[in-house]
């Protein structure tokens, strides 16, 4: 395991790299993750002391912080100046229950997770409007501004959010912060004989579907947010729960099974966008399943 | 390649029906240039599909006779993003206008590309229900051409840009696949191709239906005018409310040049003295509507407003509005042409560009005027002149290019919502390194490896594009 | 400095000090420029070429085209022509060939002047270039439609021959000859006039002046019936229509290119009508052109003051109490829509006059028409020379005033009332259709007198 410091290191690691990299953001690997392989060629990085914000410009609501910068730490920070990022209030109960345990930023970008104000306030990917990447060869390289609204070149940070540092690794991000004052309360609701239960299911399906899919998943349900539809439940590993048209899944624990692509054309997509930014597969092995 | 652009529409009707294809020195000519008119080209054939099959037809057509091809929507486009660089093809996506279905209870909407934005908003008004981007050439501008430019408007500040309303897409890809993109639910695993495509400016491939989500109406708004002595004090008003934590709707600001345009369009009056206006919007349940607007009003008396006007009804807000989405169009009423930009800035730093813009016009000679979203530090400075004076040009271009390096000098971007295109091409290496637009041309690969697909936009030293014509900057509108 | 001239005020917002600094005239902002480029005449090249490069390409105008939403073609758009248009002044396009097909095409119905945001005038860029095209090669066959349509001896004698010819379409020899396309239009019949109860003059409000009523051409031959109700709804507001000897306004010929008969029949209309009083006018295309005498007569004294004293009839009507004469008419219990005559609407910006007046009509159920404000098609001459757009666009309306459930659309222009009511009796005769004056007078009297 290096711990490297600054981004030069990373990225001089990343580039000396002779076989795969798997970063690693916390002592322990995030409970939706796939694991990936190991041996004497597999170099991996913590990115825990690669931490700290870089910039906050109050007045912009803009933050600029480095990726293994956790989540309660950036928030302490903004709420100093009466900011935040607009994710539910600090409470241990939901935090279990959705699996949005307060870890590093590179984590929250990489697992893109559902939380419990979605619907209300987005998420990363309407959040983010800059990002330093560190590519597959070593390369630095950066999207997006420290304006709010940017069209100038392709999103490609947009790609990143949710690629599990498949595509490269998210080594700085630029956020825009929300005032505190104008955050709404969450509604995720917690099954009261559920609490203190974490979820190894994740489902999200359309509204109109919501009540079947809470009937369907029973006793295994643990929370449900109404606004975006979306349910958190303790599943069997080998069980299969109901699945809706138009839905979609994330598990924990079921190995490469943990994310499902059933359309081949976007198997094909993502296969190619792979090899076009990590053509030697060096970056995150095995992450997303099926590849 | 064909010989004749003749031989090539003939070819054409025999993909589509002969109906299908315009061609002929009129149709090149209504088809060489959108909204903005800088550089021209003419496309050797126009398409008019009716379909994603036949967009298919078309792009593998194309691929097989080494012909360019650009998609095109209503051409309201401000950075001459369907502009034909290479000459070829334009598909219009005109005939594709169809709404092929709404779900109202999960709240989203299937339409084809060339429908104009505010169609989809009609669709479902009755139903309570509206699709939030607002571009000001929403009652013409396409749900495609959105996609493309992933446009913005003036009320971004609180609903976001298209990007944050598409939830999938239908579209054909470079080689002419059809592909599906995304659905009814966001934040699906995997890698977001949604989000790349959008604001890709047709240059992935062409979008032919999209899923959109639709918003509730808002139970309550309140649209307030408010007039300063001078900008400066606009300025701190804006800077103050966004600081208190209010998110107003949209959020307006209108300089003295623009005012005096508008009131003679528009017949809007605002007192003696005045030289800068605030348009402010709040909206969503009344309780917090009154609230927010109270507060807003409040920073508004603190720093100097001369006077603040509340609409009383829909048709005076309507009259409001209208007086800041045609507010550039009046300009073409009284100067022979006109640039606009499109600058970002973080909006702190508001009161400092303004004064940099007022000096730049000041030591050109060149009148400006500021109509712009304020709350996202979106400027549009926009210059009037007369273009057949050569010495003017030349001052409007080196303005311009001012104006833009001073954006990105403070931390801002060449672009807050017009696009890149062919415009602003050259300006890219002002923001980004090589390093980090060979990275964007990776991702531009997800989909293609050629260069038929819109080619020269965007990125800057494609294959094959000669070097943007004019460097003027802006757009003549 | 030197070659510069005009000031344009700036305030300093570091010091709040007033800075003068100076443009050259042609870019002066305020009303200076709007005036001298409004005063141009479309006559010749330069003024067409001026009045274009107000176009500034923004497109606002694409959906408010009838032939752009049914074609989605731009070259059959406003931004596409008034482009071919300039291109052809500058000598890049060829008149007949890449512009002629286009500009008549174009219903001139002017929805693109209210969408557009840059004031240009669209009806002056046309009429501009349909006279140059028409200059260039006379269509001599247009030119003797106009002149059977515009003159009432010829077009009765017409009318009278016409019964003796098979089929209720104008005859197809003739509509291949004006448009190579096979007939859509019925050939026209004039109106019935059926006995209105008579006025009782002791129950009206005393005659307060005089006016002009414009009988037109067409209008008088194949509306009388609108004009009688334009009269009487006049002597119920206290005016009385002051008779004289008058002919055609010339409008058809300006909206097809020949602008100098326009100018010759104006000038014929202007001493015809020459006392200063206000001069009425009940079809929309005639009140478009005669309020735009100013421009086309510049050179003839008196057509500015006659442009100003001209009033739609709705228009007139509202501005002088008839909406208090309504409020105590008998009412009609009937569910009524309203069409805008583009040169009522676009032409002359006269939207809210008419609808307001006929939901004032007691116990009459108002419905809002979809696309009301769209072209029918009619426009002018436009059905009998561009028969399969004009077909198309008129299916597109009725299909909207049935959507309406209403059984009565008024509209205020005889193209219009026509073409509509030739629509309405091919779909089963569900919906009838009345020029808003005969609405309004039905409020009064019944509609049975003009219900055939």
């Amino acid at each position: 395991m290096v711990i490297p410091e600054t981004l030069e290191e990373i990225a001089n690691i990343v580039r000396d790299a002779k076989g795969t990299v798997i970063f690693h953001a916390r002592p322990q690997p995030h409970p939706f993750a796939i694991s990936g392989p190991t041996g004497p060629d597999v170099v991996a990085i913590s990115m825990s002391s690669y931490e700290g914000i870089i910039e906050h410009d109050v007045a912009d609501q803009v933050v600029v912080v480095r990726a293994g910068t956790t989540l309660t730490q950036l928030q302490s920070h903004l709420a100093i100046t009466g900011q935040c990022l607009p994710l539910p209030r600090f409470d241990a109960n939901y935090e279990l229950a959705t699996a949005t345990i307060h870890g590093p930023l590179i984590d929250k970008i990489a697992f893109n997770l559902p939380h419990g104000l979605q619907f209300q306030c987005g998420s990363w990917r309407d959040w983010i409007i800059g990002m330093k990447i560190v590519r597959a060869d070593g390369t630095i390289v950066k999207c997006g501004s420290k304006a709010v609204k940017n069209v100038a070149g392709f999103d490609v940070q947009k790609l990143m959010i949710g690629a599990r540092n498949t595509l490269g690794l998210v080594a700085e991000v630029t956020l825009k912060t929300y005032p505190i004052e104008a955050l709404p309360l969450s509604e995720v609701q917690i099954v009261p004989t559920m609490a203190g239960r974490a979820p190894n299911f994740i489902q999200r399906v359309l509204p109109t579907d919501l009540n079947a899919a809470i009937r369907s998943l029973g006793q295994q349900l643990i929370a449900c947010d109404r606004p975006s539809s979306t349910l958190w439940a303790e599943v069997r590993p080998m069980e299969s729960p109901r699945r809706f048209n138009g839905d979609w899944i994330m598990r924990a624990g079921a190995g490469p099974r943990n994310l499902e692509f059933p359309d081949a054309a976007l198997v094909k997509l993502m296969r190619r966008t792979k090899e076009l930014f990590d053509p030697g597969y060096k970056l995150n092995p095995g992450a997303m399943g099926i590849f | 390649m064909l010989s004749s652009h003749a031989e090539l529409a003939k070819a054409l009707q025999s993909v589509l029906t002969p109906d299908a294809v315009l061609s002929g020195d009129a149709a090149e000519r209504a088809y060489d240039c959108d909204a903005y008119t800088v550089d021209r080209n003419n496309p050797s054939a126009v398409v008019l599909p009716r379909s994603t099959e036949d967009v298919a037809k078309v792009v593998r057509w194309c691929n097989k006779n080494d012909v360019p091809f650009t998609a095109r929507g209503a051409g309201t486009g401000l950075s001459g993003g369907v502009l034909p660089a290479m000459g070829g093809v334009v598909l219009s996506t005109k005939r594709m206008t169809k709404i092929l279905e709404i779900d109202y209870d999960n709240r989203c909407l299937l339409a084809q590309a060339g429908i104009p934005n505010k169609r989809l908003s009609d669709a479902v008004k009755d139903r309570g229900l509206y699709f939030a981007p607002d571009p000001s050439s929403q009652s013409v501008s396409t749900i495609g051409g959105n996609i493309g430019e992933n446009a913005g408007g003036p009320h971004t500040l609180k609903y976001g840009v298209t990007v944050q309303h598409i939830l999938g897409l239908t579209m054909v890809d470079p080689l002419g696949e059809i592909l599906h993109l995304g659905g009814k639910l966001p934040g699906a695993p995997g890698y977001d191709f949604v989000g790349i495509v959008v604001g890709s400016e047709g240059t992935m491939g062409i979008v032919t239906e999209a899923w959109v989500k639709l918003c509730p109406i808002p139970k309550a708004v309140a649209t307030a005018l408010i007039s300063y002595r001078n900008v400066a004090d606009a300025c701190r008003t804006v800077a103050e409310i966004i600081a208190q934590g209010t998110i107003p709707a949209a959020l307006e600001m209108m300089d003295h040049g623009i005012l005096r345009a508008v009131r003679a369009a528009f017949g809007l009056e605002y007192p003696e003295g005045t030289l800068a206006m605030l348009l402010i919007e709040c909206d969503g349940e009344p309780d917090r509507v009154a609230h927010e607007m109270e507060s807003v009003q409040k920073v508004c008396k603190k720093n100097g407003a001369l006077q603040i006007r509340l609409a009383e009804d829909e048709a005076e807000r309507a009259k409001l509005w209208t007086a800041r989405k045609k507010g550039i169009g009046a300009m073409g009423r009284i100067a022979p042409s006109i640039v606009t930009h499109d600058g970002v800035i973080p909006r702190s730093k508001l009161p400092e560009m303004l004064e940099f813009v007022y000096d730049v016009s000041w030591r050109y000679q060149i009148g400006v005027a500021n109509l712009f979203h304020a709350g996202d530090g979106n400027l549009h400075p926009c210059f009037y002149f007369n273009d057949r004076d050569p010495e003017q040009v030349k001052s409007v271009v080196a303005a311009g290019e001012e104006i833009i390096r001073r954006c990105v000098e403070l931390g801002g971007s060449v672009s807050g919502e017009h696009g890149i295109g062919i415009e602003k091409v050259d300006l890219m290496p002002l923001m980004f390194t090589p390093e980090d637009m060979e990275f964007q041309a990776t991702a531009k690969r997800i989909f293609n490896d050629g260069s038929l697909c819109n080619p020269c936009k965007v990125l800057p030293s494609q294959k094959g594009c000669v070097e943007h014509r004019r460097r003027w900057r802006g757009t003549a509108w | 400095m030197d070659r510069r001239s005009g000031v344009i005020g700036y305030v300093d917002d570091r010091t709040g000090e007033r800075l003068n600094f100076t443009l050259p005239l042609s870019t002066r902002i305020g009303p200076v420029m709007v005036e001298t480029v409004s005063r141009v005449s479309a006559q010749n090249m330069n003024d067409i070429l001026e009045l274009t490069t107000h176009c500034i390409r923004c497109g606002f105008c694409l959906e408010s085209c009838p032939t752009f939403v049914t074609t989605a073609n731009e070259i059959e758009s406003p931004r596409g022509r008034i482009y071919l248009v300039r291109s052809a002044v500058e000598g890049l396009l060829d008149w007949q060939k890449d512009v002629r097909p286009h500009i008549e095409l174009c219903l001139g119905c002017r929805a693109c002047e209210t969408a557009c945001p840059s004031g240009v005038e669209y009806g002056r860029i046309l009429e501009g270039a349909k006279e140059k095209l028409e200059q260039d090669r006379p269509q001599f066959s247009k030119l003797a439609l106009l002149n059977a349509t515009t003159r009432p001896s010829t077009l009765k004698a017409q009318l009278a021959m016409g019964k003796l010819l098979p089929g209720k379409r104008i005859p197809t020899p003739i509509s291949m000859l004006l448009s190579k396309q096979k007939p859509e239009v019925d050939q026209p019949t004039p109106q019935k006039l059926s006995p209105l109860p008579p006025l009782i003059h002791s129950q009206l409000k005393p005659v307060q002046g005089q006016v002009y009523l414009l009988e037109g051409c067409a209008m008088r031959v194949l509306f009388p019936r609108v004009h009688e109700a334009t009269r009487r709804l006049l002597r119920r507001i206290g005016y009385e229509v002051l008779e004289t000897a008058q002919g055609c306004c010339g409008a058809m010929h300006a909206h097809n290119g020949y602008i100098d008969t326009t100018k010759s029949v104006g000038r014929e209309l202007l001493i015809a009508m020459s006392r200063e009083i206000p001069v009425i006018v009940n079809s929309a295309g005639c009140g478009s052109t005669m309020k735009d005498y100013g421009n086309i007569l510049e050179d003839t004294a008196g057509a500015t003051k006659f442009a100003k004293r001209t009033f739609d009839a709705s228009e007139f009507l509202f501005a002088n109490g008839l909406m208090e004469e309504l409020a105590s008419a008998s009412g009609l219990p009937v569910t009524a829509t309203y069409h805008d005559a583009c040169h009522l609407a676009h032409g002359q910006k006269i939207t809210s006059q008419p609808r307001e007046l006929i939901q004032a009509i007691p116990r009459l159920t108002y419905v809002p028409l979809q696309e009301a404000d769209m072209c029918c098609g009619s426009a002018g001459v436009y059905n009998v020379l561009q028969p399969k757009m004009a077909r198309s666009l008129v299916e597109r309306k009725y299909a909207n005033i049935e959507e309406t459930g209403a059984r009565i659309v008024a509209t205020g222009n005889p193209g219009c009332h026509a073409w509509i009511a030739q629509a309405a009796q091919e779909h089963g005769k569900k919906i009838s259709v009345l020029h808003t004056m005969e609405l309004l007078e039905a409020a009064f009297c019944g509609l049975e007198p003009f219900m055939n």
